[in-house]
């Protein structure tokens, strides 16, 4: 280019840019004014859990359930406009992580929520310790999150995997049950929640005779539950999903009800597949930390309310996301709605009480678990409708059981546990 | 021993499953060249419409009717007028047949929901059997009974039909068989109709016991892709014995060796794609 040609072309560039950093230099400028003007921008939370594939059923109602809460407050929590960010996990870790990446660093969320899937929380817990970004889990249920591999940022308002299956051991030996067979899952769900049930029920006095394991997804559970042994009096078994489902219909099938008792945890008797299992699930026995068929008024108004905006009945997994929105919201109002305060609002949520909420009284304990009444349920046809009624309450069921922290985590963990419990 | 035979069932009826998927996958690509990846979700959504189905009718052929004939024109809309557009274009097919997955898995979530839900065993056949001190159940015989004579009708179409000859001719030589007078276009537009068919026969017989939630479409898919990998494309017979072989693979795999019950199915068909690349009884792609 000759050189008048080239001046001409330098120059224009350099007003171009000059023009463009200066019309984006002002509008920032006056956005920031917007901030400094003492209308506190919103509350941003990232909501993440597998909204596609298996996991796709609880993780809408938890949504669900949280965004009902959310709406009933007129959208605000502690004065202040709450902003929802949706993102889908598909149930894998390293999607998890790059959403919760996405969420923390391009959107700037104050807070991460939700999570079903335990292999996802385990693959953010150490993101969000780095980032000191609050994580509150509404139904992740893997112990480790809140035991060996706890930090203060992280929450869980579900439970843990063998937190409800303690009390339940206890209470089947109290009524007189004394040898188990242990038929689940081939995953750390199956192995933790088994183990709990496992310890204490042992500890007892129990004796678990056989323990068997199946593949996650295996088609048919049929030849699992003939090799069960006879001399057993009860089965625990773990299962979910559809798992829980074939398992239930096949324990009926092969006509084990009239041999042994079967027990699970709530995924077995689910609200969502109860229908579909129908008579098959009558008599199974359960601990859960909700069912639909309580008795209290919170309740009914939360059932109500989830029919009606909702157009379909609630599950324990809406109460749980509305749960999450429940403490979250407590531990705001006393701190006026300061999230950016990051180390009061976890103090916040570490005091956060409820007594009143639809699945009885909630609150932290020093892990930042929660603590529950666990309630033992039978299947029960009532009123020509099938539901998980309830025949006896622990109250205050921390993760820990009747030890303390300390001596809890000294003892081995149920995953390592796993094969171990025959003698 | 209770266990082995029982497992040796389950293991032979989950094939006669998998023939249903597989010979409709096989088929369709035998005749046109096509490889559908919609397949396990033209399954999933036959489990699906053959539950609703019986939800209203309780009738449970009621069910498979439904969801055959539903599935089929579902098929015969898909081929005739988006499919046809891609002939020999494998790529594109892939990545079209790819993306109807995710629409049909987004639909079914949308219409029947998160959770799982399956149908209740028709009450003639529930229970279990017990014959020479060896108990299993009786649905799954039936699941047998009803493949076997796919197998044979199919057999039978192919060879002894005027149309299963027309078919053959069409997939020899399209050419010649459009200059000797055959009706090539409306022959794979059937076909493709029977071979969606097929697929949901299947899905409404696992209905009972496998059941229908978000991600069966991907395993069907799986398990069907496999079966062609060892049977062979194109092969009717490759479908059969691929598909007992990994029924039975998948059922010993998971009672056996729980953790690594994919390796049993994925290293065969790795050894397979090894020694022989067209399988066991293919033809070359």
């Amino acid at each position: 280019m000759r050189p008048m040609r080239l001046w001409k072309s330098v120059s224009l560039a350099f007003i171009l840019s000059v023009v463009w950093i200066t019309f984006f230099l002002s509008i920032s400028i006056a956005f920031g004014q917007t901030k400094a003007s003492g209308v506190k921008p919103p509350i941003k939370i990232g909501y993440i859990a597998a909204f596609t594939g298996p996991y796709a059923g609880p993780s809408i109602d938890m949504r669900d359930g949280f965004l009902l809460y959310l709406s009933q407050k007129g959208n605000q929590f502690a004065g202040r406009q709450v902003e929802v960010l949706i993102e889908d996990d598909e149930a894998k870790p390293d999607v998890g992580l790059t959403k919760a990446k996405r969420l923390v660093e391009r959107d700037k969320v104050d807070l991460l929520c939700g999570i079903v899937h335990s292999g996802v929380a385990l693959a953010i817990a150490e993101y969000v310790k780095g980032q000191k970004i609050p994580l509150m889990i509404h139904n992740a249920a893997a112990d480790a999150l809140t035991q060996q591999r706890f930090n203060q940022y992280i929450f869980r308002s579900s439970f843990s995997s063998s937190q409800l299956s303690h009390p339940l051991g206890e209470w089947a030996y109290m009524k007189g049950f004394r040898k188990a067979a242990i038929v689940s899952s081939d995953y750390t769900a199956g192995w933790e929640y088994s183990g709990g049930f496992a310890r204490t029920f042992t500890e007892k006095g129990g004796r678990i005779v056989q323990e068997i394991y199946l593949a996650l997804g295996t088609p048919d559970p049929g030849p699992f539950i003939t090799a069960i042994k006879t001399e057993v009096d009860m089965v625990y078994a773990f299962h979910a999903g559809a798992d829980a489902l074939r398992f239930v219909r096949r324990f009926d099938e092969y006509g084990m009800k009239k041999r042994a008792v079967l027990f699970g945890a709530g995924p077995l008797t689910h609200d969502s597949i109860l229908p579909e299992e129908g008579d098959s699930a009558l008599g199974i026995l359960c601990s859960n930390t909700y069912t639909t068929v309580l008795d209290n008024p919170a309740n009914k108004a939360f059932k109500n309310a989830v029919l009606k905006k909702y157009n379909r009945p609630a599950t324990s997994f809406t109460l749980l996301g509305y749960t999450g929105g429940t403490m979250l919201e407590k531990a705001l109002e006393s701190i006026r709605g300061n999230i950016e305060d990051r180390g009061s609002f976890i103090k916040a949520l570490e005091k956060v009480e409820i007594l009143d909420t639809p699945r009885g009284p909630v609150r932290f304990d020093k892990y930042h678990n929660i603590v529950v009444d666990n309630y033992m349920c039978e299947v029960k046809k009532i009123d020509g409708e099938i539901v998980n009624s309830v025949v006896d309450t622990q109250k205050d069921v921390s993760q820990f059981w009747k030890w303390s922290p300390e001596e809890f985590m000294k003892m081995p963990t149920y995953i390592s546990m796993k094969g171990k419990w025959v003698k | 021993m209770n266990f082995w035979f029982v497992q040796t069932i389950n293991g032979i009826s989950y094939g006669m499953l998998l023939f249903l998927l597989a010979a409709g996958l096989s088929l369709v690509f035998g005749l046109m060249n096509i490889i559908n990846l919609a397949h396990g979700s033209y399954y999933m959504l036959g489990t699906y419409i053959g539950i609703t189905v019986y939800r209203y009718s309780k009738n449970f052929v009621l069910a498979v009717v439904g969801a055959a004939i539903a599935l089929a024109i579902l098929g015969v809309l898909m081929q005739r007028f988006i499919l046809r557009r891609l002939y020999g274009n494998h790529l594109g097919q892939v990545l079209l047949t790819f993306g109807f997955v995710f629409i049909i898995a987004d639909i079914s979530l949308l219409v029947w929901g998160g959770y799982a839900q399956n149908m209740p065993t028709p009450s003639l056949f529930r229970g279990a059997t017990t014959i020479g001190g060896i108990t299993f159940p009786t649905y799954r015989l039936l699941v047998i009974g009803v493949g076997l004579l796919v197998a044979l009708f199919l057999w039978w179409f192919q060879k002894g039909t005027k149309i299963g000859v027309a078919v053959r001719a069409a997939v020899d030589d399209e050419e010649m068989s459009q200059a000797i007078g055959l009706n090539v276009p409306l022959t794979t537009t059937a076909v493709f109709g029977i071979s969606t068919a097929l697929a949901a026969l299947g899905g409404v017989m696992g209905g009972p016991f496998i059941g229908a939630y978000p991600g069966v479409d991907v395993e069907a898919l799986l398990l069907a892709l496999v079966v062609v990998i060892i049977g062979g494309l194109g092969s009717l017979r490759g479908a059969f014995v691929g598909s007992i072989l990994v029924g039975l693979l998948d059922n010993f795999g998971k009672a056996l060796f729980p953790e690594l019950s994919l390796f049993t199915i994925f290293a065969p068909m790795a050894i397979i794609l090894a020694i022989r690349p067209n399988g066991l009884f293919g033809r070359a792609l």
